[in-house]
């Protein structure tokens, strides 16, 4: 389950536009927000839609439109983590111990990958 | 037709007047418009103007008007702000009325562009104590406004104490009431689902807002609180405060003391916040809806420092310090079985709501004939 952590993760002061890049990147359409090693929030491309259609800038911090009330889990067996997934209907969930310290991320699926495409073009299919 | 223009900018206040309006609504022989604002328009707290949207409400303004930094300075800063937009907005939509709720600033300015224009002001929620500067304003609303709707008899009778004309006050109730009286909440399944919560277990809801006086001791006291959470290790969900000066440091807080079995929300629509209410075993902090609209749900309350010193309370509330011990006995103690069941037998809502209260604001308005008596105002004593 772990992966490599940095490709699914923002810093809480990070642009909403360097959120934009990650989740181009990882096409997994969300990413975790980090204060230090703790998790703060998810922000996903609908956070990021639903604020540049109410003019929020794209170099506003990431912290102004993240979803602060993100699923967690402290659970660690794959099966379980399918079912929690499946159930939050979230692509990415942060894996977390008891202080709330991110540990991993579990992923919905294997993410679409279009050989033509450029991820650093933001062309990429994300689903 | 009589056109009602309301003002909003903070969640609670919005609650109080949500039935109003929609009493307003189904009248013909009434117009309304909202100018909303402050609170409601900033990402930091949720876009709370969602709700007002989704509600289908008319929005005729949005005036944006907090500056950032959030200090006493930049409070006061924003009024300022506020009360030239208001001002212009007043100036193009021409009401018969202007309808105001609570204690926050942005109404106090309302009141006074309005009364120096001549438009008549009601307000609702009036004449109650509450500590701080809110209280402050809320009886500075009352020297400006013309007509004062009084949730409860120590209400209306601080009113007239305070030289206000027996025929400008109403004892209505607490509109904000008439939602929950009529079971017009989100069920617990709903709530348990959006917030991960186990319904078989005790939930915790932490509202604790800054207290503009104790400024330099936000982070002092806000950290009391949470170790008391931290240390029961209950399942909480804890609400972003207000943006008073101060919000900053508790948001911070908030984000460092977060644990697995705590969820954090910027902001919840006012159904879902009252769910919440209505499957909590107790709620903690200083927020006025531990006063106000948990007695409805007999729902226990510690509320925490001197936000609400003075309101009118219920015995569901259990009053201590900033202090950790204190707090974390407290809320113990509010879940106790015997606490529980002192509160099924003997709760009782201080604050009148019988599910008919806008309708009675909405009357009296309507009725109300606008008038030089009205307009000019004297006071009693």
């Amino acid at each position: 389950m772990t992966r490599e952590l940095d490709a699914f993760t923002v810093r809480v002061t990070d642009s909403i536009r360097a959120a934009m890049l990650k989740i181009t990147v990882n096409r997994y359409r969300a990413v975790v927000v980090l204060d230090g090693t703790k998790v703060v929030g998810t922000v996903s491309d609908g956070d990021i839609r639903r604020a540049l259609l109410k003019e929020v800038l794209p170099i506003a911090p990431v912290e102004k439109i993240m979803n602060i009330n993100c699923r967690t889990t402290t659970e660690t067996d794959p099966e379980k983590l399918r079912e929690i997934i499946c159930h939050e209907r979230v692509t990415v969930l942060p894996v977390v111990n008891d202080e709330n310290e991110l540990i991993d991320v579990a992923l919905a699926y294997e993410p679409f990958v279009d050989p033509k495409s450029d991820p650093e073009e933001g062309t990429a299919k994300e689903g | 037709m009589k056109k009602i223009v309301l003002v909003t900018g903070s969640r609670g206040e919005y609650g109080y007047i949500r039935p109003v309006v929609r009493v307003i609504q189904r009248d013909p022989d009434l117009d309304y418009s909202i100018i909303v604002t402050n609170l409601h328009l900033l990402s930091d707290f949720g876009f709370s103007i969602d709700e007002i949207e989704r509600d289908g409400f008319k929005i005729s303004d949005r005036i944006y008007m907090a500056m950032d930094g959030y200090t006493p300075g930049s409070m006061s800063k924003s009024l300022g702000v506020f009360l030239m937009s208001v001002t212009d907005a007043l100036l193009r939509l021409q009401p018969d009325i202007v309808l105001l709720a609570g204690d926050r600033g942005e109404q106090l300015m309302a009141a006074i562009a309005a009364a120096h224009m001549n438009i008549p002001v009601a307000h609702i929620q009036a004449g109650e104590l509450s500590g701080n500067i809110d209280g402050m304003t809320r009886h500075a609303i009352t020297r400006f406004a013309h007509i004062h709707f009084a949730s409860s008899e120590d209400a209306a009778e601080r009113l007239r104490r305070m030289g206000e004309q027996e025929f400008r006050i109403y004892l209505v109730g607490a509109p904000q009431l008439d939602e929950l009286v009529n079971g017009d909440y989100a069920r617990p399944e709903e709530i348990a689902s959006l917030f991960g919560l186990d319904l078989r277990r005790p939930i915790v809801l932490l509202v604790e807002h800054p207290v503009t006086e104790e400024y330099d001791q936000t982070i002092a006291q806000t950290q009391e609180t949470l170790e008391a959470i931290c240390d029961l290790g209950l399942q909480t969900v804890a609400i972003f405060p207000n943006n008073d000066a101060g919000n900053m440091q508790i948001r911070r807080l908030l984000d460092r003391y977060r644990r697995s079995f705590m969820r954090v929300e910027r902001n919840v629509p006012r159904h879902i916040f009252t769910g919440l209410m209505s499957i909590a075993r107790v709620i903690v902090g200083n927020s006025s809806s531990a006063l106000i609209e948990a007695p409805c749900f007999k729902l226990a309350a510690v509320n925490v420092g001197t936000r609400q010193r003075g309101r009118l309370r219920g015995n569901n509330v259990i009053d201590v310090k900033n202090d950790r011990k204190e707090i974390k006995a407290a809320i113990e103690h509010a879940l106790s079985a015997d606490f529980r069941r002192y509160l099924q037998d003997n709760s009782e809502n201080p604050y009148l709501g019988d599910g008919q209260v806008s309708q009675r604001i909405v009357h009296a308005l309507k009725g109300m004939p606008i008038t030089e008596e009205l307009l000019k105002k004297q006071i009693a004593y």
